[in-house]
């Protein structure tokens, strides 16, 4: 990403005091939504993202753990393509919010099915 | 620490240019674990319908977030961040990220900048986004 920000970690030891990029939320948010369309199957070549926020309510310091709780909020048909709504709330170790994703996410039609949308 | 005293609704406040190569989705694929083959793979991106692999949309989102936290340098300054994915990124495309004043709640703190991602002919690939920031 060529971050040079001096907030952020330069080395994998440069670690005192530094916070993760705030999109870095895409590793520890993202997959909690589409790991739930993952379990039920979708391949994630059929995958597109259409859409994407964050919020934060602090930057996440280096050696912190936090959980994220994915949710399918809603799914929904337009121009023969679905669209599955996730949201994911993150957590720290105190269980307080640090932050939330919400994602629309596209599902393609499978290969070779036939159809041409 | 920037300051953002004194915003004015319009005016622009960062511009980021980047060109994506295929090296740069694969580091991204490997950095962020989204190994989704139509990033990776020309023969299963075009199975699903796509002129070959395409970038991750989250690689451009990770840009325009560069960009805001350069220009604000505390990234706990940036409240909220979103934006749709409207146009594909292609390796050889160069994208700029661009952000603009929108409003500034100077009792409340904070700004929204209206934030984008273009493509070298203007094509807004990131597009309908907005940046919440603290002041």
């Amino acid at each position: 990403m060529g971050e040079t920000n001096p907030a952020y970690p330069q080395s994998p030891t440069d670690a005192e005091g530094k916070v993760a990029p705030p999109t870095f939320a895409a590793v520890y948010a993202l997959g909690a939504g589409s790991g739930s369309l993952a379990r039920l199957g979708v391949s994630p070549s059929r995958l597109i993202h259409g859409e994407q926020q964050f919020t934060w309510k602090r930057a996440l310091r280096v050696g912190e753990t936090v959980t994220a709780q994915g949710t399918i909020v809603d799914v929904y048909d337009k121009r023969s393509l679905k669209f599955v709504v996730a949201e994911a709330v993150v957590k720290d170790g105190a269980g307080e919010e640090v932050g939330r994703s919400r994602a629309t996410i596209l599902v393609l039609p499978e290969p070779n099915n036939g159809g041409e949308g | 620490m920037t300051s953002t005293a004194g915003l004015v609704v319009g005016e622009e406040v960062f511009s980021l240019s980047h060109e994506m190569t295929r090296e740069g989705i694969k580091a991204y694929a490997d950095a962020s674990g989204d190994q989704n083959p139509i990033h990776q793979d020309d023969e299963i991106a075009k199975m699903m319908g796509l002129p070959g692999v395409i970038a991750h949309g989250m690689f451009s989102f990770g840009l325009l977030s560069r960009a805001t936290t350069d220009w604000l340098q505390d990234p706990s300054r940036l409240r909220r961040l979103g934006v749709r994915f409207s146009t594909m990124v292609r390796p050889g495309d160069v994208v700029t990220c661009k952000g603009t004043v929108a409003s500034v709640d100077e009792d409340a703190g904070t700004a929204v900048i209206n934030v984008w991602v273009e493509n070298q002919r203007g094509e807004r690939v990131l597009s309908h986004g907005e940046a919440e920031i603290a002041l």
